[in-house]
């Protein structure tokens, strides 16, 4: 008998059940450690770092070096993806015996990889929306973008937009369509601007705008789930002829700064990345009711109209809890609202993948099903000939 | 590789034309007996400060600005700032407060023992009281702040300076806050009304 070859060695190990059990064994621990972790490092940097990762990473506190001592998220998920489709392969051929076990494992690897699609191609944002206010964007609050503003014409602008991860490089950036390059001399993603006091000794921001008068520190990022970084930059505006100056931008600080460069004004801005839509949502009215003689929720509605320019759609939809307005592969969830009840907070989850795992699950659950039928058809039909 | 582009593809810069916000014409009109809201009009307040506080250059951050002096070269400031929301928690700006004066952070189970209340344009508010060192002037020093969000500004009323000065102001911060007032906003397409500190 010949010896299996190096690649046959390779293809068991893969579909063999050990490593699925491994995986799993370790899927549990990253579970376990990541949950924990979330009581120091909150919700989302827990999430981006035990589940988001190929590795965990660990250093010593203030030290400037980490080393990978677990395997992250993405390294298990990814390996038990491998497995799967390698015992799929070798071990599960399609069989009419075996139909019930190969739709299981079609189920578990449209799972997975269903969880990655929504990892990497899902946006989470928020619409906050006054009475009467309308929007055709919403906007991510965890993630800043700076934009650079110029008007077109009587009622459009032209929008350069660079994301946080550019920003957090500190790099210089030269949109094409910019006559300047943005040269990013400081990102802060959780800061505290302030004004200047006689006593403080530190100099001011920036040499333009606002950032003249006041000063920015660097902040811990935010952990809890109910705070956020406020970001800020300081950003240097490089024409061929020199340097503009430098412009102190945040989140902290919210309005426009303008810039004029060869007769044309900008407005830079730091802002909640926007995700903008071909349509607007316009609150028409909130509705917040309690129990009476408590503040206690008993109901809270938004009663948004949706106009929509290049197909006329005009229609009022209402969204309440466990009511959404499902609409051009967006979802609106009625997340909030203002404290004087006057305004709405909808989240808004675009999520391209968001039917596999309802496929997944079905799938598993059928593929169950059948297998037990199968093995159940077998008992009972070996008793009768028995 | 797909996946990997479908997910970097997001990090670089982008470049659109969008309609302005708030276009005319644009969106639909609103129904009958909803008041405009979508005319992003400037944050203004008015209110009525002691007659012994001095008006002092308002910068650009700050829609009020008050100087308070007393004996032995005693110096206060009042300032009226919004920003808009969220702007931190309470939790997160009394603790930037406490740290002004040089005292430690606390927790949020002790926030509702500091918490005053006091009233600011006719609704109820929290004001918070840190007294310490300063860290960089060694001297006394005291804060006393309030801060309430209203129409998507967190509007932040504070005094701060020597300490002595700021306790016998605190009854006229007080009165001050009572003074508040939010003018109703101008139409669309129109100014908004100056802020008169």
């Amino acid at each position: 008998m010949m010896p299996p070859s190096f690649l046959d060695r390779v293809v068991r190990f893969l579909a063999s059940i050990r490593l699925t059990a491994v995986c799993l064994v370790l899927a549990l621990g990253v579970v376990f450690w990541g949950t924990l972790a979330q009581v120091e490092m909150g919700l989302y940097r827990a999430q981006h770092e035990f589940f988001r990762s190929l590795f965990i990473y660990w250093g010593p506190a203030r030290a400037a070096w980490r080393i990978p001592v677990f395997p992250g998220g993405y390294l298990v998920g990814g390996v038990l993806l491998v497995n799967l489709i390698a015992a799929l392969g070798k071990r599960f051929a399609l069989t009419p015996k075996r139909l019930g076990l190969w739709l299981a494992h079609v189920g578990l690897i449209l799972l997975l990889l269903g969880q990655l699609l929504s990892d990497l191609l899902s946006q989470e944002s928020t619409l906050h929306l006054r009475e009467g206010q309308a929007r055709n964007y919403s906007e991510a609050e965890r993630e800043t973008e700076l934009a650079v503003v110029e008007a077109a014409g009587a009622d459009t602008d032209n929008v350069v937009v660079i994301p946080q991860r550019l920003l957090a490089q500190e790099k210089t950036i030269a949109p094409g369509r910019l006559p300047f390059a943005v040269r990013v001399r400081k990102f802060f993603a959780n800061s505290e601007v302030a004004e200047p006091t006689a006593a403080a000794a530190q100099p001011a921001a920036a040499t333009q705008g606002i950032g003249r008068h006041a000063i920015v520190r660097g902040l811990a990022r935010a952990t809890a789930m109910n705070t956020r970084d406020v970001p800020s930059a300081v950003v240097e505006i490089e024409t061929p002829q020199g340097s503009l100056g430098t412009w102190l931008l945040s989140e902290f600080i919210g309005e426009p700064q303008s810039l004029v460069w060869s007769n044309r004004t900008y407005q830079l801005t730091l802002r909640p990345r926007r995700y903008y839509t071909p349509y607007h949502v316009q609150l028409v009215r909130f509705q917040h009711e309690v129990y009476p003689g408590t503040d206690i929720p008993r109901h809270f509605s938004s009663r948004v109209r949706l106009s929509r320019a290049d197909t006329g759609e005009q229609r009022e939809v209402l969204i309440y809890m466990n009511n959404p307005l499902r609409y051009a592969g967006a979802t609106y969830y009625q997340s909030g609202f203002d404290p004087d009840n006057h305004g709405t907070i909808l989240q808004v989850v675009r999520n391209p993948s968001w039917l596999t795992p309802y496929l997944a699950c079905a799938l598993v659950g059928a593929g169950l099903l059948i297998q037990f039928a199968i093995h159940l058809w077998g008992f009972v039909f070996k008793r009768r000939t028995a | 590789m797909a996946l990997a582009w479908a997910g970097c593809g997001r990090e670089q810069v982008q470049e659109y034309q969008v309609a302005r916000e708030s276009p005319p014409g644009q969106p639909p009109a609103l129904p009958s007996g909803h008041s405009d809201m979508t005319a992003a009009a400037a944050p203004a307040l008015d209110c009525k400060p002691p007659s012994d506080w001095q008006e002092a250059d308002r910068g650009q951050m700050r829609v009020a600005s008050f100087r308070v002096s007393g004996g032995e070269g005693q110096q206060a400031e009042v300032s009226v700032i919004p920003l808009p929301e969220p702007a931190g928690t309470v939790l997160d700006n009394v603790n930037r407060w406490r740290g002004q004066v040089g005292l430690a952070g606390v927790a949020e189970a002790e926030l509702a023992g500091l918490a005053q209340p006091v009233e600011i344009a006719g609704q109820a508010a929290k004001l918070y009281e840190a007294v310490g060192v300063h860290p960089d002037t060694g001297k006394r020093a005291s804060i006393l702040a309030a801060m309430m969000p209203r129409d998507g500004v967190v509007w932040f009323f504070k005094m701060s300076g020597d300490a002595d000065l700021v306790a016998g102001q605190k009854r006229p911060f007080v009165e001050f806050l009572k003074t508040v007032s939010f003018p109703e906003r101008a139409p669309a397409g129109q100014p908004g009304a100056a802020p008169a500190p």
